[in-house]
């Protein structure tokens, strides 16, 4: 059985909404806003913009997310391959948990 | 353009909540963002509070106290800087505990104080001097180091400290200066018979230290208790260890005074730590039982949570200078194998 806190550990703090953020990246670079606009067309999820900059600095701390040199004031970050490796490993358990559950609930659960 | 003008504004407004290094990495572009999203839904209350809490966390995580700092090159410098401050207003109310345990300790010629209540008042005593003897060298030797290099080296981002320093201890010993001539009118303090030397001491600091934390709206009950330079004692408190502490932020640290200061910062940690076991200890062993002095008001026993929580925030700065620390090790460990 993998072990989820592991995988938890490969994307720091709050790894949900660091999966949320390496899996908009996986689909090329992008700056802040365009990010959050992203996210919340394919998951739904409008992440905030404090929760969204303190999810940037700790993944860039973590050296799975880098930002690009620009000119201009909007900075696009790209996802490392250290970043691409720790989202693959998260999405797998993640996997793991939405088979057990699908598969449990499925074997005749019901409301007591 | 109007409405962009108003959303720029109120952007600059918000990126304000974080500290100048936060803001010199993540400013531009978090403007930017806001922007966009204040143009997009002009009022957000959520937003604005998300904003408020992230942005504590990351002052509290630049001031060495939790989570990550983005300045991690000085990290023991801050953790010292934020210890010296937590420390100063700690050691404001142990000074006042133990004065006030030390006066009351074998005040009633009928009952002596029991074995229990003076080892505690013993090590209560010995807490406080670690805490207040550490304090008193970081500030001379930064002091003295702000001086030379202002005057050898024409520094001058010393200069305001400096000043800041000087003008709150000047009101400090003033303080002190009023609180001990009853003292020094009656002959001033018997240093040959240590017993009631520190007795005379503990008398004078409490007189001090209850004026400092009641500042003006303590009567003094005497009246050499006024005039600005006295009422002003806590401020003049504060303000001297922001004073020391700016000096600290300000100072370059060679690898030893880094050391040091990570030194300095774990004693301020075990000074607070020894006194807050070493009170509780004096409380259950019976405190003030037996003696002639009143026991503590009930405002006086709630700041002694007060000081708990000042010696948590301590021992979390403590630690996290520690951790930090121990990674540094380990990347220069990888390195050299490398």
């Amino acid at each position: 059985m993998t072990n989820t806190s592991t995988h938890s550990e490969g994307l720091g703090k709050n790894p949900g909404v660091s999966a949320l953020i390496l899996s908009s990246l996986a689909g090329g670079e992008k700056h802040g806003y365009a990010l959050v606009k992203d996210v919340a067309e394919f998951a739904g999820i409008q992440l905030p913009p404090g929760t969204l900059y303190e999810a940037l600095a700790r993944l860039e701390r973590l050296g799975l997310i880098e930002a690009l040199a620009t000119e201009d004031r909007r900075r696009p970050y790209r996802l490392t391959g250290a970043g691409a490796t720790a989202l693959s490993e998260y999405l797998t358990t993640q996997q793991q948990v939405v088979k057990v559950g699908q598969s449990r609930l499925s074997q005749g659960w019901s409301f007591a | 353009m109007k409405s962009f003008m108003a959303a720029s504004h109120r952007a600059e407004r918000l990126v304000k909540f974080y500290p100048k290094i936060w803001r010199q990495r993540y400013g531009a572009e978090f403007v930017d963002f806001m922007e966009q999203a204040i143009t997009d839904a002009p009022h957000d209350a959520k937003r604005t509070t998300n904003i408020i809490s992230r942005s504590v966390k990351v002052r509290l995580g630049e001031l060495g106290i939790a989570g990550p700092t983005l300045d991690t090159s000085n990290a023991s410098r801050t953790a010292l800087s934020t210890s010296t401050v937590l420390a100063t207003v700690f050691t404001v109310f142990a000074l006042f505990y133990w004065s006030s345990a030390m006066v009351s300790w074998n005040s009633n010629p009928r009952i002596a104080t029991s074995i229990s209540v003076s080892i505690w008042t013993g090590a209560i005593t010995v807490s406080t001097m670690i805490l207040a003897l550490t304090l008193f060298l970081i500030g001379l030797s930064l002091i003295f180091h702000a001086v030379t290099r202002t005057f050898s080296k024409h520094e001058k981002k010393f200069v305001w400290p400096l000043v800041i320093v000087f003008v709150s201890a000047t009101a400090i010993l003033n303080s002190i200066h009023q609180f001990t001539r009853f003292t020094i009118a009656r002959g001033g303090i018997q240093w040959t018979q240590l017993g009631i030397a520190l007795k005379q001491v503990a008398g004078a600091t409490q007189w001090v230290t209850q004026s400092t934390i009641w500042g003006p709206s303590w009567t003094g009950e005497n009246s050499f208790s006024q005039g600005v330079l006295h009422i002003g004692t806590p401020i003049a408190v504060a303000a001297s260890a922001f004073g020391v502490a700016k000096l600290i932020r300000l100072s370059e640290f060679s690898m030893t005074a880094n050391r040091a200061g990570r030194w300095a910062t774990k004693l301020l940690t075990l000074g607070m730590i020894l006194f807050l076991v070493s009170f509780a200890g004096w409380e259950v062993a019976g405190g003030f039982s037996g003696s002639w002095m009143a026991p503590f008001t009930q405002m006086e026993k709630s700041l002694f949570f007060v000081i708990a929580f000042v010696a948590l925030l301590g021992l979390m700065t403590s630690f996290k200078v520690r951790s930090h620390h121990n990674s540094i090790e380990v990347i220069s460990s990888n390195d050299a194998a490398a």
